[in-house]
């Protein structure tokens, strides 16, 4: 399949949006007519679109969008007030990535150490607990600043070597989160 | 012999080399080298040279197969603008570097500073071409030599497509950015195995030198992406925002959008308690025009923020700390982070824009004995050094030689300004008050209620920015939500700024 | 000359009590505390006394000195403590009274009295009300114990006597462990508390939070105004409340009101307060506790009775007759109240802190709306997570819950997440639907998941890639969005002759 496509800039009107929990968007956006998703086109119609939000309606309902943090090709949207995320593809990308994956689910260690030394304040989450990157796990007093350390990857938390109230040194030991790639 | 004949043939041979490099290529998940030059160019715009240069070594057996050396060549436009650029075959000869190949890339390096334009190279390459033995040595030798010429001149980028090892990595090194695509590319000196022979770790080519390790522990890499197609699109988006040489112009967009309801937010961001942190990047977004903000160097460093944006279409260069990060402070890697982009700007004539939030340099045995002093003293140097127009404006904390490092007034600082929430001070309240009022605090019956007193005394006498207005240190304090257009009005009255430094060979930077 | 009252308080009570000042003619006071300076209720009252309380460990509303004091200086007849904060602080109510500041709410007495559990039960025991069966003193021996619990029959609850917080607390369902469980119960508190006394409880198991509202004068007039059903609840948080209960049949409604006024008169009781009872699933109801304050979800009583409450509160504090008579009262229609917290339900409810980008309430005949935020406000950590209140009234509870889907489709709030979708899964629920749902809802049947759906998830990923293709296509295009900048001869002369 990866060789019969030549790179056309044209085709790329069509991404993959795949969200979180694995499920898959095919969507392809024209200029002019309606969107197709799953290669079914659409009747949504774009009410209106404020600074970082887009509503849409759609089946006689209305779908309040909103916009909560892009990187690169990794979206948080918020729709009806429930953040959903996404990591968006262009078929070639989209290609590319389960060739290169093609040996993946990697499950290795992530260990989290302090940034610096401070005490540890307070710890939001137990062993056991998923986490997303980005999510905090404890916060460390250093400097007089309450600094949040967060998951560096989504994950499973291993083990948490520390309790509130101690005082930890630079680079000892936090947290290790089982990585789970998606 | 029909000289037409020939003149076709070896073209199908060239396609045919082209149509097998994509088949292997793409079964990798990788694209081939022609391929990632169409993505950067503008459609049809891209003009080949020297496709049929033969490898320097056994030219006869090879020619109907290895056309081009393993390095495809040539010059298109980027949005209108002419770029060269060079991306190495891997399919041909591994990509290795002989020395046909290498005088291939010298040759546009140097056509590139003979017409002022941008170079972009495009790495995949498995190193020098150990048959041709010091040849591709010196071959290697030249574009380090031409890199360094054009430094400064002409923007560079590099693009690590696939493995880069060896003497091959320094030529990006000496580039003005390397870009990186996660679990393709690798970057190291020397690999894995021989790291493992002579010194018995144990480590996997991705850990040793993947993308996610030198965007994030060395430093290397500016950029970070998923994928291929996407890390050649960024730097289209790069150059979006830069100069083609160092003569010429800025490039102004056109689309300007802002976020006009954001801006009364701007005084309410900063919270009360002083040791609370806020996102600093916020702070950037709301002031710059909308989604302008492009990090450089996200992942290292996340104590200070540098990047390019717009404002009112004009691109600026950002250096910021970010207070949610190790308090803000400045430590070895983000002072030389800082210095590294500042003199990129200050080369290619980018206004800067500072944004200061810093209570200090950070302490520790750690930061003293790997030279925090000379480390810090390179942003010093590079802020002194620059004359491109520099606006800072003190948001929050700026405390000591932290406060003087980031452009402060008479380092050569263009416009300081402070919002009221400032601080400004040798050192903070709490350090300040135990020496100077160290008699007062010893006879207190209460101290807890005589230090908050003091800190309230010396945060109303001395670590106020209406002090350092008074003395002309700062220009002015205004109002966060007046700070766009007070600094749209700032750049354009100093857009003219041209400055002439005494004449030397070069400075000399702490290094 | 126009009486002056302060409002001790802020957000959307503090509108709501400005709003019953002005309607009796009064000035409105207000202060303004430093953590909060452009806050939306400010913009309501007539005058506004700057707290100054930046450098304070508390905020004005909880400096009761600071508030009579300034109470004083300003020529303040009557102050109103609206909910939480001091409304409930004996001391409070108090300091005013000593002061000559005209309280409104019961008398510090009341307040004290019925701010201890203990006096209330057994004040409640005195009026005739029934209480969750339980020991009447202290328990010291496992063998007593399971004496006890065979008597008020199983599941029960160890408590210790001297604490709380969960230690030496025990739930026992089977009597085969209730001499375990009552040991190590003991021990812990004994542990925790040195003293290992413990009480045993009845232990409902999916109780009905039911409360009633009372209005009695200082004439000894009292009157109740039909009950609210309050079980949506999370860690003792309500999140959704309605008037009147389905579980309240109006023999019921007629039987326990006449007991929450038997008691009010007993203990001599006047303003607005509630008495909370706790229902079991056969029906069997208790006194729980009485609060003596108006209530975040008055609004739904005031829907389905047409009595304003605050108007009333305000009036009795004067000295006025209660001209409200019980067979009077009516309940016409259905009300529900949806607190608007920001807080994440996908996240364990954390709350959230920042900007408010755009708030928009639906509108209509049957919405009422009480908001203490404005689009561009901030909410910060050093207030409650509630920044608003929407109250939809229908026919009967169907048309309700109807309604209030409506309503809260209709909402928006950009730049903070918040639990109105987790309302609409709530409403949509079948436990809500027909009214089974108890306190234990949120725990035991709850779960993040519930509150994605197929369509939004689409419609999501639609939003998100035209988002990115945006730049995607921008930066692919070979048109170039910007130009070269002008170029200035002067400057160009400068960088040739560098």
């Amino acid at each position: 399949m990866g060789t019969s496509y030549i790179y056309n800039r044209d085709a790329s009107r069509l991404f993959i949006a795949v969200r979180e929990n694995g499920k898959r968007y095919k969507l392809f956006i024209p200029k002019e007519s309606k969107p197709a998703i799953n290669g079914a086109e659409m009747d949504i119609d774009f009410v209106e679109q404020g600074d970082f939000d887009y509503t849409f309606e759609w089946k006689g309902k209305k779908f309040h969008c909103e916009l909560v943090s892009r990187d690169q090709n990794k979206a948080i949207v918020k729709v009806n007030g429930v953040e959903y995320k996404y990591s968006i593809e262009s078929i070639f990308s989209y290609i590319r990535r389960g060739m290169i994956n093609s040996d993946a689910n990697k499950i290795d260690d992530n260990n989290i150490a302090a940034p610096m030394p401070g005490k540890i304040v307070d710890i939001f989450l137990s062993e056991g607990d998923l986490v997303n990157a980005g999510d905090p796990i404890l916060t460390l007093e250093a400097m007089k600043m309450q600094n949040e350390i967060s998951a560096n990857c989504n994950g499973v938390i291993r083990k948490i070597k520390v309790q509130p109230g101690q005082s930890v040194m630079k680079d000892e030991l936090l947290v290790e989160i089982q990585s789970i790639e998606v | 012999m029909n000289k037409n004949k020939v003149f076709e043939q070896r073209l199908k041979a060239l396609q045919e080399m082209e149509y097998n490099a994509a088949h292997k290529q793409h079964l990798k998940g990788k694209l081939t080298a022609r391929e990632r030059l169409n993505i950067l160019f503008d459609e049809g715009t891209f003009f080949e040279l020297d496709s049929f240069v033969a490898p320097s070594q056994n030219p006869i057996s090879s020619r109907q197969t290895n056309f081009g050396d393993g390095v495809v060549v040539g010059r298109g436009l980027v949005q209108g603008r002419s770029v060269f650029a060079y991306a190495q075959d891997f399919t041909v000869l591994g990509g290795s570097l002989g020395y046909a190949h290498g005088m291939k890339i010298a040759k546009v390096q140097e056509m590139a500073l003979k017409l002022g334009a941008p170079i972009v190279g495009l790495m995949d390459s498995g190193g020098a071409r150990i048959q041709e033995g010091v040849k591709s040595l010196s071959a290697y030798a030249t574009i380090f030599k031409n890199n360094v010429q054009s430094s400064g001149i002409i923007p560079q980028i590099s693009a690590i497509l696939g493995p880069a090892a060896g003497g091959a990595v320094y030529s990006p090194a000496l580039t003005d950015f390397v870009f990186m695509a996660n679990q393709t590319s690798y970057m190291f000196v020397t690999g894995p195995d021989v790291v493992r022979e002579v010194l018995n770790e144990e480590i996997d080519m991705e850990g040793l030198g993947g993308g996610n390790v030198h965007a994030q522990k060395s430093g290397v890499a500016q950029f970070v992406s998923d994928d291929e197609e996407h890390t050649i699109l960024l730097i289209r988006k790069l150059l979006s925002y830069i100069p083609s040489n160092n003569y010429d112009t800025l490039p102004v967009s056109n689309i300007v959008n802002v976020y006009n309801t954001r801006q009364e937010y701007l005084n309410k961001i900063i919270p009360d308690d002083p040791n609370r942190p806020y996102d600093m990047k916020e702070v950037i977004n709301i002031l710059v025009d909308k989604d302008s903000f492009f990090e450089v160097h996200e992942k290292y460093a996340q104590n200070i923020l540098v990047g390019f944006a717009r404002l009112n279409g004009k691109t600026i260069g950002i250096v910021a700390n970010q207070p949610k990060v190790m308090a803000g402070t400045l430590d070895i890697n983000a002072s030389v982070k800082g210095a590294r982009f500042v003199r990129f700007c200050d080369a290619f004539n980018i206004p800067l824009l500072i944004l200061e939030d810093v209570p200090g340099f950070l302490p520790g045995i750690e930061q003293e004995h790997n030279g925090i002093i000379r480390n810090g003293a390179k942003l010093l140097y590079a802020f002194c050094e620059a004359t491109v127009p520099k606006i800072t404006i003190i948001t929050r904390k700026a405390y000591g030689g932290a406060y003087i490092v980031m452009s402060s007034k008479n380092t050569g600082g263009d416009f300081n300004f402070a919002w009221p929430t400032a601080e400004i001070a040798v050192m903070g309240p709490a350090g300040a008050i135990k020496i100077v009022n160290k008699h007062d605090l010893a006879k207190a019956e209460n101290k807890a209620e005589m230090e908050k007193i003091l800190t309230e005394k010396y945060k109303e006498e001395v670590a106020n920015p209406y002090k350092a207005e008074e003395l002309g240190l700062i220009d002015e304090v205004i109002m966060p939500s007046k700070t766009r257009e007070i600094l749209i009005t700032a750049f354009d009255i100093l857009s003219n700024k041209q400055y002439q430094k005494p004449a030397r060979k070069h400075g000399s930077i702490p290094l | 000359m126009k009486k002056r009252l302060l409002i001790a308080n802020r957000s959307e009570i503090a509108i709501r009590i400005i709003r019953a000042a002005h309607k009796l003619g009064m000035v409105a006071v207000v202060f303004q505390s430093d953590r909060e300076p452009e806050a939306l209720y400010l913009s309501y009252a007539d005058e506004v006394i700057p707290a100054r309380d930046a450098h304070n460990d508390k905020a004005i509303f909880l400096d009761a000195e600071r508030i009579v004091q300034l109470a004083l200086e300003n020529n303040i007849d009557l102050i109103h403590p609206g909910y939480g904060f001091l409304s409930e602080n004996p001391d409070f109510a108090q300091l005013c009274t000593d002061k000559g500041l005209n309280f409104i709410g019961p008398s510090a007495q009341l307040i004290r009295d019925m701010g201890l559990k203990t006096v209330a039960k057994s004040m409640a025991i005195e009026a005739g009300l029934p209480l969750v069966p339980g020991s009447d003193g202290p328990v010291r021996d496992a063998q007593v114990a399971k004496e006890f619990a065979d008597r008020i029959g199983y599941p029960v609850i160890l408590k210790a006597s001297a604490g709380g917080g969960g230690r030496g607390m025990r739930i026992v369902e089977k009597p085969e462990t209730i001499e375990r469980n009552f040991k190590s119960a003991s021990d812990e508190a004994l542990a925790a508390f040195g003293n290992g006394d413990m009480f045993i409880e009845k232990y409902l198991q999916n109780p009905k939070h039911l409360e009633f509202q009372i209005m009695g004068d200082k004439h000894g007039n009292v009157v109740h105004l039909g009950e609210r059903e309050c079980s949506l609840q999370r860690k003792h948080q309500k999140i959704v409340e309605e008037a009147p209960s389905a579980s309240v049949n109006p023999q019921k409604r007629a039987e326990m009101g006449e007991m929450a006024v038997r008691f009010a008169k007993a203990i001599g009781y006047y303003s607005a307060g509630t008495i909370e009872f706790i229902m079991d699933e056969d029906g069997s109801y208790y006194f729980m506790e009485m609060n003596t304050r108006i209530q975040v979800e008055h609004p739904v009583t005031e829907q389905v009775t047409g009595v304003d409450l605050v108007d009333w509160q305000i009036r009795v504090a004067l000295g006025e007759h209660l001209t409200l008579k019980q067979e009077d009262i009516k309940i016409t229609g259905w009300a529900m109240e949806i607190r608007v917290n920001t807080e994440d339900p996908q996240n364990r409810f954390s709350p959230q802190t920042g900007l408010i980008d755009q708030i928009s309430f639906p509108s209509g005949d049957n919405i009422r709306i009480e908001t203490g935020v404005q689009s561009g406000a901030v909410v910060t950590p050093y207030f409650d997570s509630m920044v608003a209140k929407i109250i939809v009234t229908g026919t009967d509870r169907a048309d309700c819950i109807a309604n209030t889907l409506d309503a809260l489709n209709n909402f928006v709030l950009n730049g903070l997440k918040t639990t109105v979708p987790f309302c609409r899964v709530v409403l949509q629920h079948p436990a809500f639907v027909d009214a089974t749902y108890t306190t234990r809802w949120v725990d035991q049947v709850f779960t993040p998941d519930m509150l994605e759906n197929e369509d939004d998830e689409m419609i999501g990923a639609l939003a998100a890639t035209i988002m990115y293709a945006q730049e995607y296509l921008q930066l692919s295009s070979d048109i170039p969005w910007y130009k070269s900048d002008r170029l200035n001869v002067w400057v160009l002369n400068k960088r040739l002759n560098y």
